[in-house]
């Protein structure tokens, strides 16, 4: 102890000339010490590992290394784009993708709002468990309920549109290739409508009740307080959501797409993932599947940064 | 201030300090037991490294040994679990088993991790990585150095052996022709099967299966009855394409020894157009194209399925619970060409390969481990459970099951796995035996199942060079098959369930198309060039199922 405090002593007159940048430095250092460990971490594992991008130019051998291994250029790029079934697999991803934005990204928004307007506390956290228990039921188990409810043979909803005499015979949902995408979002939507609404509950919790209050003084109903004070209140962060959820426009639930695919429905169901793995990753084709990876990545970056640019200017909200 | 910044400081160092235990600490815990097993192996391989290897070394080790099949699970029990008990005292090995699909493998030989023994499936792109990486040893010369009287059939080496002379696995289900005896005959899982008491009840006879419009009048007649069986209703066929092709007659070989792509022959097309036409008659379900094999299983246990291709589907369960509800072979239906019907057998090469990883400490102990494990009895031995306790040759030769042991199988199958074994470690297992000492049986069903085996065994060909022709995992090809295999699996369900004859011919020529779109010309051609290479190592000239 005496020892540190001679230290500090000794170091005192010099912290006089140092700029006032490096004495906020070490006066923070009960903070930066929190800071560094988590820089570090994402340095060591997300930064260093990017240098693996680079077997996306190269032929991989495990045994050579990423080093080692001969350059090919831009050889599974054009493999890529160049395959027959390319703008197969690019529409079924961005249609699963578009359908998902325009019907699945409005739906925990609405759902956290008429939440927040259930006054009985009980009722509403009721709610709130059941509806996002589904999220953490794996998609492999998700994906065989559905099929067995969707099944022609004994589902259950064939059975209630039989029942209700809407349909004559069973339909084979699984093999409809204009309702795949549809089942597709349907199903993302079930099971993620009540995760996804709790940053939108968050978010809404932290409006200013004194708002609600002045509203109500000024003689809004429930459906006018919900346009002019709770939606304003949380733009920001369904902005912020949006952003994310443009740039992840070429990814889909790889394990939902796989569990429900059969050869009937493959023409609408092969998505870029589902296609990688089957003629990149199960064959050992890593740089093929880096490349893909790659290329995809890219094309996310420029959508985050273009959502990003266009929500500054018109929203005023942004991420960065 | 300075109290703040000195707990800041003791903070942090507290943090790393524990980082830093936390990591010698499991230094500590890892060092420990492979130094003391490292030291342990120096004297024991010390005397082992003389020519004069004992196989008597019976000293107790444990060797960690990866399966590459992820729903294999087996923890050894040399206490309670016979066959552990008898393969740890004879060889005094305790063996630990882990097990994951290939993808963990990947990542085993990726992170350095490989265990002592691996088992993969032999055509797994994981195969040619291991052995041209010198991940895993010779055991060419594994057996010269130290089990010099192990006796692995030639053809086993032929089959294996790369292109550095050397071969790296010892396989599972490999049919040997060195192991085979008059009267042994390599099986089939394809064949055609119909319900014995269904045809009975409407007048079918097997033989009517044997013509196209024979076996569309059989099905329609199932058909027409409307039947029920337990509240379901019984769909007529569960039909495979590629089964059809086969009993058309279609050839893998053209006449100057070239080898031929299946969906490229007129029969294929005609299998298809039949197939078709099954399916326009309501004869098999729309579903036949997206249901998997459990599926159809399901169907088959419930009794609600009247004829199927697929000899895997086991109808036991059905049978035990009507014992009129057999499945006979029928059949088989000949194509127009007429060529002779035949089926594939299961691949003779065998389906699995067992390796040793090259820097395993007990490479002695384990290639003996080997050869005791790929002896005939032993493979006996882990398919029924330990010779003595749970089965003994009877007076014909044949294998007759213990009292206790079919029991207790009767009772609860698993609790017969572990206690006797059975069907729990077939990665050196050779059927051949097997197939000879099958037991004298007077179960209905099982006689059936034999009599199916044996009627389909006629059918069959030798397959070997066709089993060549997989490309390796990583390569172009590799990628060429994967997609073709991809675009097949659409192709096919396209053409069975078109509306039309004509619709089925516009898929056929599209589906080529869309194949030499994909490369398949590139493929091709690697394949031919394997399969003629097979074909000199073996010393054919022409191969496929003789069809005239």
């Amino acid at each position: 102890m005496n020892e540190a405090l001679r230290t500090e002593r000794r170091f005192r007159p010099a912290e006089a000339k140092l700029t006032a940048k490096s004495s906020r430095w070490r006066n923070q250092l009960s903070l930066q010490s929190m800071v560094w460990p988590g820089l570090a971490f994402l340095l060591v594992f997300s930064y260093v590992p990017m240098y693996g991008v680079l077997i996306a130019f190269k032929e991989y051998d495990l045994f050579e290394g990423v080093i080692g291994s001969p350059w090919v250029g831009f050889v599974h790029f054009r493999e890529f784009f160049n395959d027959p079934n390319f703008l197969n697999v690019l529409r079924n991803t961005l249609a699963i993708n578009l359908l998902g934005l325009v019907l699945g990204f409005p739906a925990p928004i609405l759902f956290a709002l008429f939440l927040n307007e259930i006054s009985s506390k009980r009722f509403k956290s009721f709610v709130q468990t059941v509806s996002y228990l589904p999220h953490f039921v794996s998609w492999v188990i998700f994906g065989g309920l559905m099929l067995t409810v969707l099944s022609p043979s004994n589902g259950a909803l064939n059975g209630l549109l039989l029942q209700l005499h809407l349909i004559d015979e069973p339909i084979n949902f699984m093999a409809k290739t204009n309702l795949f995408w549809f089942i597709m979002v349907g199903m993302e939507m079930l099971k993620g409508i009540g995760w996804g609404a709790i940053i939108y509950i968050a978010a809404i919790a932290g409006v200013d009740q004194e708002m609600y209050e002045a509203a109500k003084i000024d003689g809004a109903n429930r459906f006018q307080k919900i346009r002019y004070v709770t939606m304003p209140a949380i733009m920001g962060t369904v902005v912020i959501m949006l952003i994310f959820a443009i740039s992840s426009i070429l990814n889909t639930g790889f394990e939902q797409v796989m569990v429900m695919q059969n050869a009937l429905n493959l023409d609408v169901s092969e998505t870029i993932d589902t296609y990688v793995y089957k003629v990149g990753l199960s064959e050992m084709r890593y740089s093929y599947s880096t490349a893909v990876g790659l290329a995809k990545s890219v094309v996310a970056l420029v959508l985050l940064f273009g959502a990003n640019y266009v929500s500054r200017k018109i929203s005023d909200s942004s991420l960065f | 201030m300075l109290g703040k910044r000195i707990s800041g400081l003791v903070l942090v160092l507290s943090l790393f300090g524990s980082l830093l235990a936390a990591c010698s600490s499991n230094n500590n815990k890892e060092n420990a037991p492979s130094s003391a097993a490292a030291s342990q192996s120096a004297s024991e391989s010390a005397p082992d490294a003389s020519a004069s290897a004992s196989p008597e070394d019976k000293s107790p080790i444990t060797v960690d040994w990866f399966v590459s099949l992820d729903y294999y699970k087996k923890n050894w029990d040399a206490v309670n679990n016979l066959l552990d008990k008898m393969i740890t005292d004879n060889t005094g090995i305790t063996i630990n088993f882990t097990s994951g699909n290939d993808d963990k493998l990947s990542a085993l030989i990726a992170a350095g991790d490989l265990p002592d023994i691996v088992t993969l499936d032999k055509g797994a792109p994981q195969r040619g990585v291991l052995e041209k990486s010198g991940l895993v040893a010779p055991l060419d010369e594994l057996i010269k150095q130290y089990a010099p009287d192990y006796q692995v059939p030639q053809s086993i080496q032929d089959w294996f052996r790369n292109a550095d002379g050397h071969f790296y696995g010892y396989p599972s289900f490999f049919w040997a022709k060195e192991n085979m005896k008059d009267g042994d005959r390599i099986r089939s899982n394809q064949g055609l099967y119909a319900r014995k008491d269904i045809m009975d009840q409407l007048g079918i006879k097997p033989e009517d299966f044997a013509t196209k419009e024979g076996l569309v009048a059989a099905l329609k007649k199932v058909k027409d009855a409307k039947l029920k069986y337990n509240g379901f209703d019984v769909t007529p066929a569960y039909y495979e394409s590629w089964n059809i092709e086969n009993f058309f007659g279609a050839p893998r070989e053209d006449e100057q020894g070239n080898l031929v792509d299946r969906e490229y022959t007129p029969q294929a097309l005609e299998a298809y157009k039949f197939m078709n036409r099954l399916y326009r008659e309501g004869l098999i379900p729309q579903d036949s194209q997206t249901l998997t094999k459990d599926q159809v299983q399901e169907k088959v246990n419930n009794g609600a399925v009247f004829s199927t291709t697929n000899k895997n589907i086991d109808w036991s369960p059905l049978f035990h619970t009507d014992p009129n509800a057999l499945f006979v072979h029928v059949g088989p239906v000949a194509g127009d060409s007429g060529n002779k019907p035949y089926v594939d057998p299961v691949n003779a090469s065998g389906w699995t390969l067992t390796m040793i990883n090259s820097k395993a400490e007990h490479q002695d102990r384990i290639i003996k481990l080997f050869q005791y494990l790929s002896s005939e009895e032993m493979s006996l031995n882990v398919n029924y459970g330990p010779k003595g306790e749970a089965w003994d040759f009877d007076e014909n030769g044949k294998v007759k099951q213990s009292e206790a042991f079919l029991k207790l199988n009767a009772e609860d199958s698993n609790q017969a796995k572990l206690k006797y074994g059975n069907d729990t470690l077939g990665w050196f297992i050779n059927w051949i035996p097997i197939q000879r000492t099958q037991p004298a049986t007077v179960e209905q069903d099982q006689v059936a199942k034999l009599e199916n085996g044996l009627f389909f065994g006629n059918y069959t060909y030798n397959m070997l060079p066709f089993e060549n022709i997989t490309p390796l995992g990583g390569t172009e090809e590799a990628g060429i098959k994967a997609k073709i295999e991809e675009n097949r699996i659409k192709w096919r369900a396209k053409m069975i369930l078109a509306k039309s004859e004509e619709a089925v011919a516009k898929a056929y020529n599209d589906g080529i198309e869309q194949e030499k779109k994909l490369g398949f010309d590139k493929l091709y051609a690697y394949q031919n060039q394997k399969y003629q290479e097979a074909k000199k190592a073996l010393g054919l000239e022409h191969a496929g199922p003789a069809l005239k």
